[in-house]
């Protein structure tokens, strides 16, 4: 975190002294979009939210977009409509199938047609063993020291990694996983973090590509805690997963002060408007 | 197969020339009163036959047997005419003496056409020192690389940083060569200042489109700058202080007329003033910046055949902090800079053999360490990043005949990149970071080059030949280079040209400021060389001997450029391995120039027109779309004049104008909100980050045009010659004369905009005294 402090603070010092800060108003034109949202998922039947994007920093919330008819398709046949069911809201009472390709197409009113597609990928393998560290008293649970195993599958894979924890009061914590240290972690968030087990430290998840590792046993050791806490296992296909990790791109560059970040475009595969049609498989531990 | 055919014999049907009887004229042309050779001066010899001296003051000339009359001119030195009775092979070394002459006019308008025959002055241009020397400035600071700026297709990335773009290509595709040997960083604080030390340069000449062969390794453009000798008559220097720096150089024989040398240091005075402060006032910490240059060269002639030249220079910027409190010291530093060192040998084989044999060395560095330590713990960080280029170069040119010369050589080098190499040291762990990112390469180049003439056409024509070998790949590159140009008679030319280039080490930037981590890094096994390839056709006129107009057109298709992937930082706590985090994909830049010189007169200047457009794809960004560049600049005016207010022997005052009016850069910036989809089981926990549920975005990259760039620039220059060497000049400017608030950069902070502006109205004084 110290890395570059002294750095800033000679190019704060140089801006500072010589130069002029205001606030302007810049005048962007913006044309409202249609915005579809739907992630398939194994275990769930079909959701999705349609709505309006809007001009930044306007303080309207969302327009939910009824009366839309949005068409599944099933490796290229038409499958159903999804039903309106008010505010945005559409449902198929369906659960994909791993290993299909679903398509949709979204018509509603002048809108241009949006359309997407997603490949539904199996659910990941793991396997885990695990060893006690401590316990703790208080919250009466065990500190464990696990080594999992993810059994990647031949073809492109890519895993989400986090946790929810349910604190004694029933409230549910979401956070990323642990400390970990392996080659296969996609470091798109990693930074020095001198306090940490390892010196590093991943800001919002983590990410691991199976790149270089197709197909393999894919090993690593992360510290996790029993009973409590549920650890998640997101296997994404390609379009959830470019838009999850440029979504964080975009968090990290919102929260950082520093300028000179290289600006994001949050991803989509919606043809002609913004959100995302991909799809997931999910593996959750319970330690 | 045909295209390759035609151009085989294009390159080679030259070495079947019949051979002609005929006697060579060769030597070295100098400046009288330095011996200090002269580059691009004229050798004529009637109307149409004549040569120009080649980067070392070497000329030759092959003319029948028999009496000729020779002509020798250059701008600013008085011409010189010999007759020769010419019966065998004759050496004659010229020496021009400064002056003006009422010819000098004429020699002016030719002497580009000489030089580079085949190229417009849009494609290749020559540096006026003088001219630099009284151009207005920020802060009194003379610097090449912004002069440049005010010709047409080339503009700096972002205001007053010496970083330029050609032609919509990125400032990485400059080849920026000081005495022949590539400098990776030209930057001083953050890009405000360049390394180059005008006190001590020679000579500056630009390639922007129809690169001979000779030059390779950059799509975009070359910049070959030679620094001065040394004088071999007398001694004497140069002192210069303006606001930011004081420069001195110094040049003297070590033994008349046989050997030189040349000494030139620069440093800044800003961290005097706060270091005594920090002094007076006792506090115990201690911070600061600063940056220095140092050249030096030296060469001997060992006889009419050899001569050797020993180039060295070192650069480098250094920012520090030391401080302790309670029982802990905490140190920081930030160093990076250049040091190159070449060996030249010139060794004229015969009349018409030519051949400078080079060895060099360049390397860059950036060293950041900081540490924090107490009585029982330690915590020390440690980056740097590295390149280092070895390389052994050999260049003939052969003068067979006034009509045809072929130039041909050879290089090879060895290329050492360590980039962002990470040490982390605490009292219980040592963490090293991105070691496997240290890269090595082979280089090996190859060149022909064919000069000629036929009758109004003046064609250059060649092929370079690459390879490159890193880690388990090898890199084959073939690059066709042809320049023509045709004068229907001396008022009017029409001028094409093609280029292909390659370019196989990459500069990673996340901004245009010239940042010391911006990152060299070398083409791998994955990510390929960048390639380019441009074509251009113009027109120029010569409405009377100073006043001309050109006109000029051209595109350019890059292959496999690279970009930051979105979200990078390198500037950071964020540590990651460069080539995770790049985009690879293509470009497209075209555009027309414009210009329009006056040379001589009391009233003398350029005015410069661009429209042009830049364009990137990258298959992961934007969706595979085309988008427009960060410094797609439609529009683009400049200015520069100079009123000669007064010209005598003994004093000479100006007054000069500059004027920059261009498009404003494109940057991506957020501006519509859309609705987000939570991960499965995080809607309704208590820590479910609020960014997830709304989504801000842009359509497409660079998608907000900032406010037109411009500014007005004046200078007075007043120059007061005494005895001998000695003058005394000042120079006083005024950047930004209208305080316009030029964006610098945007940032959001509390849902609003903010514009950041850096350079307002700036006087500033210079004061050079020569002795």
């Amino acid at each position: 975190m110290k890395k570059c402090c002294f750095l800033y603070l000679l190019l704060g010092m140089f801006v500072f002294l010589s130069s002029c800060e205001e606030d302007v108003e810049l005048n962007f034109e913006h044309q409202p979009q249609l915005c579809f949202n739907s992630i398939l998922n194994p275990d769930s039947l079909i959701t999705a939210r349609l709505t309006l994007s809007k001009k930044l920093d306007t303080l309207n919330t969302f327009q939910a977009i009824e009366g839309a008819r949005i068409s599944l398709t099933k490796n290229g046949v038409f499958f159903g409509d999804l039903e309106d069911k008010g505010d945005g809201n559409y449902f198929l009472d369906y659960s994909p199938l791993p290993g299909e390709k679903y398509g949709v197409t979204v018509s509603y009113e002048d809108f241009p047609v949006l359309s997407a597609t997603a490949l539904v990928p199996e659910p990941p393998v793991i396997t885990y063993s695990s060893d006690t560290i401590e316990y703790n008293e208080y919250e009466n649970f065990y500190s464990l020291d696990v080594n999992y195993q993810i059994h990647d599958k031949q073809g492109r894979n890519s895993y989400w990694l986090y946790q929810i924890f349910t604190d004694r009061l029933g409230q549910k914590h979401w956070g990323p996983g642990g400390e970990i240290n392996a080659p296969f972690v996609d470091d798109f968030d990693r930074e020095v973090e001198l306090d940490s087990k390892y010196g590093f430290d991943y800001k919002s998840y983590i990410r691991i590509s199976d790149e270089g590792y197709d197909g393999q046993i894919m090993s690593f050791n992360m510290s996790g805690i029993t009973r409590q806490s549920v650890y998640y296992f997101l296997s994404a296909d390609e379009h959830y997963d470019k838009y999850i990790k440029s979504s964080v791109k975009a968090n990290l560059n919102t929260a950082s002060e520093l300028p000179f970040r290289e600006p994001v475009q949050i991803y989509s595969n919606i043809e002609n408007g913004y959100g995302i049609f991909g799809s997931c498989a999910i593996t959750a531990i319970h330690l | 197969m045909r295209f390759k055919f035609v151009i085989a014999a294009i390159i080679l049907f030259p070495l079947c020339l019949p051979a002609q009887r005929k006697f060579t004229i060769s030597g070295f042309i100098s400046d009288s009163e330095t011996s200090e050779r002269l580059i691009g001066a004229t050798i004529s010899v009637g109307e149409n036959r004549g040569a120009a001296s080649n980067q070392y003051g070497f000329y030759s000339i092959t003319l029948p047997e028999g009496v000729c009359r020779i002509t020798c001119s250059y701008v600013g030195y008085k011409t010189i005419v010999k007759t020769i009775s010419l019966n065998s092979d004759t050496i004659v070394n010229l020496e021009l003496q400064t002056g003006m002459e009422l010819a000098e006019v004429e020699v002016k308008g030719k002497r580009r056409e000489q030089n580079e025959p085949q190229l417009s002055s849009l494609n290749y241009r020559e540096l006026d020192l003088q001219e630099l020397g009284k151009a207005p400035v920020i802060l009194g600071e003379r610097d090449i690389l912004k002069t440049l700026q005010y010709f047409p297709g080339i503009k700096s990335g972002r205001e007053n940083t010496a970083g330029y773009n050609v032609r919509g290509g990125s400032s990485d595709q400059n080849l920026i060569l000081l005495d022949g040997v590539p400098v990776y960083n030209v930057n001083h604080l953050f890009g405000f200042f360049s390394v180059f030390n005008s006190d001590a340069i020679k000579h500056v000449s630009l390639f922007k489109g129809g690169i001979p062969a000779r030059y390779g390794g950059r799509l975009s453009s070359v910049l070959d700058i030679s620094m001065k000798e040394g004088d071999m008559k007398e001694s004497h220097g140069v002192f210069s202080i303006s606001p930011v720096s004081a420069r001195i150089t110094y040049e003297a024989p070590i033994k008349k007329d046989t050997s030189a040398f040349i000494v030139s240091f620069r440093r800044t005075l800003v961290d005097i003033p706060m270091v005594l402060f920090l002094t007076l006032t006792g506090n115990e910490n201690k911070y600061g910046y600063y940056f220095y240059d140092f050249n030096a060269k030296t060469n001997w002639i060992f006889n009419p055949k050899n001569r050797l030249y020993l180039s060295i220079y070192a650069g480098q910027d250094k920012q520090f902090n030391r401080s302790d409190s309670e029982g802990t010291k905490n140190r920081s530093s930030y160093n990076w800079g250049n040091i190159t060192t070449v060996l030249r040998w010139n060794l004229t084989f015969s009349p018409k053999l030519f051949s400078n044999i080079s060895a060099y060395y360049s390397k860059y560095r950036l060293n950041n360490l900081g540490s924090s330590k107490s009585d029982d713990s330690k915590v020390v960080f440690k980056a740097d990043s590295e390149l280092q280029d070895y390389c052994v170069k050999t260049d003939f040119d052969y003068y067979l005949n006034p009509k045809y010369t072929l130039r041909f050589g050879a290089k090879y080098s060895y290329m050492i990149f360590s980039p962002n190499i990470v040490q982390l040291v605490g009292d219980d762990y040592e963490v090293k970071l991105n070691e496997e990112q240290k890269n090595r390469s082979n280089n090996w180049e190859g060149f022909l080059e064919n000069s000629f003439q036929f009758g109004r056409l003046n064609l250059n024509a060649g092929l370079r030949g690459t390879s490159y070998n890193t880690g388990q790949k090898t890199y084959w590159s073939y690059e066709p280079r042809l320049a023509l140009r045709y004068n229907f008679n001396n008022d009017f030319s029409l001028n094409a040209s093609y280029t292909r280039m390659s370019q196989f080490i990459h500069l990673l930037s996340n901004s245009s400021l010239g940042m010391p981590t911006d990152l060299w890094v070398a083409s791998t096994d994955k990510v390929a060389p960048q390639k380019s390839s441009q074509v251009s056709f113009g027109a120029e006129k010569q409405f009377t001997p100073d006043v001309s107009f050109g006109i000029e057109g051209y595109y350019k298709w890059m292959n496999d450029v690279i970009r930051f992937e979105e979200g990078a930082v390198f500037l950071g706590t964020q540590d990651s391995k460069w080539y995770d985090n790049i985009s690879v994909g293509e470009g497209r830049a075209y555009g027309v120039e414009f210009v329009a010189n006056k040379t001589e007169g009391k009233v003398t200047g350029m005015i410069s027109y661009t429209l042009a457009w830049s364009e990137r794809q990258f298959d992961d960004v934007n969706r595979g779309r085309w988008f427009p560049d960060k410094y797609d600049r439609r529009h683009d005016l400049s200015f520069l004049g100079e009123y000669h207010l007064n010209k005598s022997p003994s004093k000479e005052k100006s007054f000069s104008v500059g004027f920059t009016m261009q498009s404003g850069n494109n940057i991506s910036m957020p501006d519509s909100e859309f609705e987000g989809i939570y991960l499965p089981g995080m809607q309704g926990t208590t820590d479910a980050p609020e960014w997830v549920g709304a989504r801000q975005t842009y359509d497409n990259p660079n998608n907000l045009k900032m406010p037109t760039f411009h500014h007005l620039d004046i200078g007075y220059n007043a120059i007061r010659k005494k005895s001998g060497r000695k003058s005394y000049t000042w120079s006083f400017s005024v950047y930004n004369v209208y305080n316009r608030m030029n964006p610098w950069y945007y940032y959001k902070k509390d849902g609003k905009v903010k514009q950041v502006s850096i350079f307002p109205i700036i006087p500033s004084v210079g004061f050079k005294y020569m002795f």
